[in-house]
């Protein structure tokens, strides 16, 4: 299984998904022309990701700005894969780098956890 | 997809145009109006959380204009997408006007009905319900625009529909939102 890494843009994250260390990760901007078609192979891998490392302990880490609807609903499904296989060794961070006198309600953040509750799901501040 | 449609932007604060464009939308123009609105609010002095607000809807509304100009056949009617900002109310207001097939009418209505008047946690409930059951997938998205705009948006969003000269198959299709 090879690690895919991918360069972020002015509208697509930078993606990283690393099987030799256990780490995934989305930073950035996320609001491709079709959100589907870009997380397709992202989707594909994790899946088998999944099942051949459930004895590590993985890292996923969101810090994302800027996401359309489209990339809601396939960070939903990726919950649900996680979800799904019921990955206790699963620690999932997400990064919100507002300005601690700019509080705002992390949507992404709170729909998840309450979405998902038996996942390992932490928020880290600024 | 190739279709577009002409679109003329604006940013206004204090009733003073900030930003002015009239062109081609399509997902280009969208990535090149999101990093103008950036810097232009940030050169302001607009809260972080503000801006991610504004041009996470500036992003759906957009992508849906970009969406619909595919069912449209009238490629030289020119749309609008406005901002402005009154500190009388310290809230900014997002408009846009574009042309749809009078067939997506009730799609558009059955949508914006569904989340006009729902609180913060039912509008989350209803979120999640639809992005579990997969319900209005389609070509080009997840079809949860409008949930997402009123999660967004601190008033009702505010749909109308007007006739489009005398084409009985089009619409003019009026959207504006409160931030």
């Amino acid at each position: 299984m090879e690690d895919i890494y991918l360069e972020s843009s002015d509208y697509t994250p930078r993606v990283v998904l690393n099987r030799t260390d256990n780490i995934i990760e989305f930073t950035g901007k996320s609001y491709p022309s079709n959100t589907f078609e870009f997380f397709d192979p992202i989707m594909k891998w994790l899946k088998e990701y999944i099942k051949i490392s459930q004895d590590e302990v993985t890292v996923v880490k969101f810090n994302l700005i800027y996401i359309n609807s489209s990339t809601n609903q396939v960070l939903f499904e990726i919950f649900d894969l996680f979800y799904e296989e019921k990955r206790e060794n699963l620690k999932i961070i997400f990064f919100n780098d507002h300005d601690e006198d700019d509080y705002e309600e992390d949507e992404l953040f709170e729909d998840l956890s309450e979405e998902f509750p038996d996942l390992d799901i932490q928020l880290v501040r600024g | 997809m190739n279709e577009s449609q002409n679109i003329n932007l604006e940013v206004k604060i204090n009733n003073k145009i900030i930003f002015e464009m009239t062109d081609k939308i399509d997902h280009e123009k969208l990535i090149y109006t999101v990093n103008t609105i950036e810097n232009v609010l940030l050169e302001n002095s607009v809260k972080q959380s503000k801006i991610r607000s504004i041009n996470e809807l500036t992003i759906e509304i957009l992508q849906n204009i970009i969406n619909y100009a595919h069912t449209c056949t009238k490629k030289e009617y020119t749309s609008n997408f406005k901002i402005y900002y009154s500190t009388n109310n310290d809230e900014y207001i997002l408009e846009s006007t574009n042309i749809i097939a009078k067939s997506k009418k009730e799609t558009i209505l059955e949508r914006a009905n569904n989340v006009i008047n729902l609180d913060k946690d039912e509008l989350r409930k209803l979120l999640r319900e639809k992005m579990r059951s997969k319900k209005d997938l389609h070509e080009f998205g997840a079809g949860l625009g409008f949930i997402v705009m009123a999660r967004k948006a601190s008033k009702n969003i505010e749909v109308s529909f007007e006739k489009y000269e005398a084409d009985e198959d089009l619409l003019k299709f009026n959207l504006k939102l409160h931030v």
